[in-house]
């Protein structure tokens, strides 16, 4: 079989088959996020008729003395710590709870705890807006308990409050995904230990934490990796809240995402931003590496 | 599995949390839809007078209004010419590349072309953004003739995953499939059409709707390389449901047009929806 199958045929089969994959994926992401590597370390802006030059690492540098950079990396980081913290812990809760038919109508719920995921997320963080705005449900709400005519919510006008809404969206848009993936995980594992626990007087605390979540360690450090990689992505939520031009409340809830679109592509300054670009890939590839690296410690039975 | 001998003893403290816990996220879900959906009924000047208050008399013309003043139907046939051809590119690109990842003999090219590949799923797309934007626009492929462009932007962000779960899947088929294909007389391209393709049509469904999500909701790549005419669905909606506009009854209306399709197919196929999403993102 080995012989008949190097034959030049095989080869020119082979390349046939993986081109419009690999030519794609090389024109498309590989290509552009080399090049950004390269504009990065010039002041070429790409506008007509432009003088430019290499500038070594003056775009870097700019970036670190910038505060608004700094600002949008520890509101990306309390994005980060949100994802791995809030929506993995909560989704893995929630998911017992179906694993163990604690509620009826499970069925409903997982529904339910998933839909975000099917809408846009401009659109969710429009409707988000619209709700908790001076004219939205949420206000009128508070006003009715409150009896107070004159309350409205702050985050959207409030600095320090400017995170509060984007991470209470992030919470309840992507729990449900974890969520299902860690019942999926739970279906396909063995019932007979959980139910063994149980006959011999386990009760659910134990069964979690003892049976449970050790078995699900290695899927857990997946989906941390694929927080910290979504985290990092994170921009039509907060474009979609935020809609401004990156003055004034919106350095308060930039994140790299939308620091590199207002600093960088929205005025044009295109060698700056693939700089930002740069920071923003090196960021995450060291984050998961680190989690990478973390989850085989903790797992040695998790293949790479 | 059977869950009916699985003993339950929950104390009703605890079950109440349970439930309690549930309820949050299916008001948190579904309760600013429903406010959204009869807002979207109201005036004008309703809407700013009393924000809960349900609408006196329907006006059911504001989604005709909202569907021209907010150009959704040039959102929606763009949307849907993206869907279209990106699922047909995706499919097809990653299922072709993932039989020769599985079943080729050039194991060591195949693993490190998947791996470079698989970097693309956790990369952040947004990281292309400015490159991509000014290739595409040296090649005239923005703006007014953006359509190409973001077929091929779009396939080119859904491939990694599709070739992921699908080298996976294709892995699992015994080999004997192939060699006794080609013991029989078939050629290359006809065992992989004829015997391989359509036992992958449980992936290809995954494979689906994964990118069908993806790209129907994708913002930001197809909103910096598309103008007006060219423009999908959610950029279409953010430029109208602006807050600093003030016809807001026509801003809900638009967003409920915007996501009643997605709401009536997610209630029809949840259960594929959310098996092909998960599906996809297990290993193995």
């Amino acid at each position: 079989m080995k012989d008949k199958f190097r034959k030049r045929g095989d080869i020119l089969f082979y390349i046939a088959m993986v081109a419009p994959c690999m030519i794609l994926y090389l024109a498309i992401i590989a290509g552009p996020i080399l090049a950004s590597l390269g504009i990065a370390f010039t002041d070429n802006d790409f506008r007509p008729n432009q003088q430019w030059g290499f500038i070594g690492f003056d775009n870097f540098i700019k970036i670190f003395s910038d505060d608004v950079f700094w600002k949008g990396l520890k509101n990306n980081m309390l994005v980060v710590a949100l994802s791995v913290f809030g929506q993995i812990p909560l989704g893995l809760l929630l998911a017992y709870f179906l694993f163990r038919n604690m509620v009826k109508g499970s069925g409903f719920f997982q529904a339910m705890v998933f839909m975000p995921q099917v809408i846009s997320t401009v659109v969710i963080g429009r409707i988000f807006q619209s709700f908790f705005d001076i004219r939205g449900a949420a206000t009128g709400i508070v006003r009715a308990i409150t009896n107070n005519p004159d309350f409205t919510f702050r985050w959207f006008i409030e600095p320090g409050q400017a995170m509060i809404p984007i991470l209470i969206g992030m919470l309840f848009i992507y729990t449900g995904f974890y969520m299902l993936m860690f019942l999926a995980n739970m279906q396909k594992m063995d019932s007979g230990i959980v139910e063994a626990a149980a006959i011999d007087g386990a009760n659910e605390m134990q069964i979690f934490a003892r049976i449970i979540a050790p078995a699900l360690s290695g899927i857990i450090i997946v989906n941390a990796i694929l927080a910290i990689a979504g985290s990092l992505k994170s921009f039509d939520l907060i474009y979609a809240m935020a809609p401004n031009d990156g003055k004034g409340l919106g350095n308060n809830n930039i994140v790299l995402a939308t620091y590199m679109y207002f600093r960088g592509f929205k005025v044009y300054k295109m060698a700056f931003g693939s700089a930002v670009s740069v920071v923003i890939v090196t960021i995450s590839l060291l984050l998961i590496a680190i989690s990478n690296w973390a989850g085989k410690k903790l797992d040695p039975l998790q293949e790479g | 599995m059977d869950k009916s001998n699985i003993i339950n003893k929950h104390t009703p403290l605890s079950k109440a949390v349970v439930y309690l816990l549930f309820i949050l996220f299916v008001l948190f879900t579904s309760y600013p839809l429903f406010w959204l959906g009869y807002s979207s009924l109201k005036t004008n000047s309703e809407i700013q007078n009393d924000s809960l208050a349900f609408p006196a008399t329907p006006q059911f013309t504001n989604y005709v209004q909202a569907w021209e003043v907010g150009d959704i139907g040039t959102g929606y046939f763009n949307s849907i010419i993206y869907l279209v051809f990106t699922l047909v590119i995706v499919v097809m690109g990653a299922m072709m590349a993932s039989y020769v990842f599985a079943k080729s003999p050039y194991v060591k090219v195949s693993k490190v072309l998947k791996a470079a590949v698989g970097l693309g799923i956790l990369i952040s797309t947004h990281s292309v953004m400015i490159p991509l934007f000014l290739m595409l626009k040296s090649f005239g492929l923005t703006g007014e003739n953006a359509r190409l462009g973001i077929i091929l932007t779009y396939s080119a962000v859904g491939m990694p995953m599709a070739v992921f779960i699908a080298t996976d899947f294709i892995k699992g088929l015994p080999d004997s499939l192939v060699e006794s294909a080609q013991i029989d007389g078939a050629g290359r391209f006809q065992t992989f059409w004829q015997i391989i393709l359509p036992m992958t049509k449980p992936v290809m469904a995954t494979m689906a709707i994964i990118t069908a999500l993806g790209t129907w909701n994708e913002f930001l790549l197809g909103f910096i390389l598309s103008n007006r005419f060219t423009k999908a669905l959610p950029p279409t909606i953010i430029a109208f449901a602006n807050p600093r506009t003030p016809n807001y009854h026509l801003q809900m209306a638009g967003l409920v047009i915007s996501i009643v399709p997605m709401i009536i197919l997610y209630s029809i196929f949840n259960k594929h929806i959310t098996r092909g999403v998960v599906g996809g993102a297990i290993k193995g």
